[in-house]
């Protein structure tokens, strides 16, 4: 009879663990972020490394979703700052504060930032994520030139709130 | 640091000979593992678009080679129960990688296959504790292709063709036929070592449907080929390039495996 009910346990567990764990990556980035350094390193094409920009206590980012049923697309970002509007947002004509967001529903590597100034005239950035602590994060935005070399690396240090 | 195969058949060659054969084991146990695995990885699609992405490329870039395309490791932890008939009843949960690389005179190229879930086992014990067990579950597929440069960072952006997290829609189905032997150390701690093989497949192919992806892009790599001269030619003469003929997540693996488990007598 034990046994039978350890079985029944671990036929139960297998289930529930077999279960497809949708949306995770974008229930785990909601939340509001304080951007707490930012740096900018700039390359010199074989040179390497040219100089770095750097910047404390930028501000806040929020991060925000309706989490409608099927919607991936339209969460809503909130970018607080008076020290201006990061690079790879500018670089890529995100010239606001409140542009949407998603994320990759994989493993959480990406996240997008877009506008859509027009119906069908989509501008978007794409930033690479690390996790680098508990609740603290590296959003990543690599330039490069036309002929492959890097031109910038941006990186935004989030903490979680 | 990863656990290699040859590392770890030195390891279960070790035990055998270090260790005394226990007597025949008739009690119910119930107990949970920590272990990991070494993977002889095959994914013959990934082989093939791997192989061809290196051929379209090697034009620009002689003496292209890719490193760490057949092997990958697996870590895991299980719950477990035997009956006092030797029946064994094992929950594992697993995470493998493979990181298939490409070094590239400005970075190196990175094809990560990820499979991550749960295989429920049933198995038989038999004197000095030699077993098998065949397994069944599901597994979440995903491909990350990524770029690393030279000063470390590791991006997922556009700037270069392919970088993406690829996911496949539905969960592989996976089977795994294990052989191997239990090494009772004291009481409560066993060791458990064991050959393997496994096979994950699903039909349909890794995608990245990412909204940045769809934009104003010249060629998009939704999917990812396995014939990287084909389907160029395909999106430059607007043909269709095969369904069939996109990455899948479908593998055939041999592997080791290594785990230190704690357990309880159900009988006491």
């Amino acid at each position: 009879m034990k046994q039978s009910i350890y079985i029944l346990l671990l036929l139960a567990t297998s289930i529930f663990a077999a279960c497809s764990k949708e949306d995770k990556p974008r229930r785990k980035l909601v939340g509001e972020y304080k951007f707490y350094h930012y740096e900018v390193d700039y390359f010199n094409g074989d040179a390497g490394k040219d100089s770095t920009f750097q910047l404390d206590d930028v501000g806040t980012l929020k991060l925000s979703t309706e989490n409608k049923s099927g919607s991936e697309w339209y969460n809503e970002t909130e970018y607080t700052s008076s020290k201006g509007i990061p690079k790879g947002w500018l670089a890529n004509s995100i010239n606001t504060t409140v542009p949407f967001w998603n994320t990759d529903q994989g493993t959480m590597k990406t996240i997008n930032f877009f506008v859509e100034p027009n119906p069908g005239n989509v501008r978007y950035v794409c930033y690479s994520i690390d996790k680098i602590g508990h609740n603290k994060y590296i959003f990543s935005y690599v330039s490069t030139a036309p002929n492959g070399q890097l031109n910038y690396v941006e990186r935004m240090y989030l903490k979680q709130k | 640091m990863p656990l290699k195969i040859k590392q770890g058949l030195i390891i279960i060659l070790l035990l055998h000979l270090c260790h005394k054969a226990n007597a025949i084991d008739t009690e119910p146990k119930i107990g949970f593992y920590l272990g990991a695995s070494a993977y002889n990885f095959n994914n013959k699609m990934l082989r093939k678009s791997i192989n061809s992405y290196i051929d379209y490329y090697s034009s620009n870039n002689p003496g292209l080679k890719v490193k760490g395309l057949k092997t990958g490791t697996e870590k895991c932890w299980s719950l477990f129960m035997t009956t006092s008939k030797g029946l064994i009843f094992e929950l594992n949960h697993a995470y493998f990688q493979s990181d298939a690389q490409i070094e590239f005179s400005d970075g190196t190229r990175s094809f990560k296959s990820i499979f991550k879930g749960s295989t429920f086992f049933v198995g038989k014990k038999y004197k000095k504790n030699i077993f098998w067990k065949v397994g069944f579950g599901n597994r979440r597929s995903v491909l990350e292709c990524s770029y690393v440069y030279p000063d470390g960072t590791r991006s997922f952006g556009k700037e270069k063709a392919l970088n993406g997290v690829y996911e496949a829609p539905l969960n592989s189905w996976n089977w795994a036929f294990e052989l191997g032997k239990q090494f009772i150390i004291q009481k409560h701690l066993v060791i458990e070592t064991s050959i393997g093989f496994s096979h994950w497949g699903r039909t349909m192919a890794y995608r990245d449907p990412s909204y940045a992806r769809t934009m104003n892009q010249s060629v998009n790599y939704e999917e990812i080929p396995t014939d990287y001269n084909a389907f160029y030619k395909a999106v430059s003469n607007y043909d269709v390039y095969p369904d069939k003929d996109f990455v899948r997540p479908k593998s055939y693996n041999a592997y080791i495996n290594l785990k230190v488990g704690y357990m309880i007598n159900l009988k006491k």
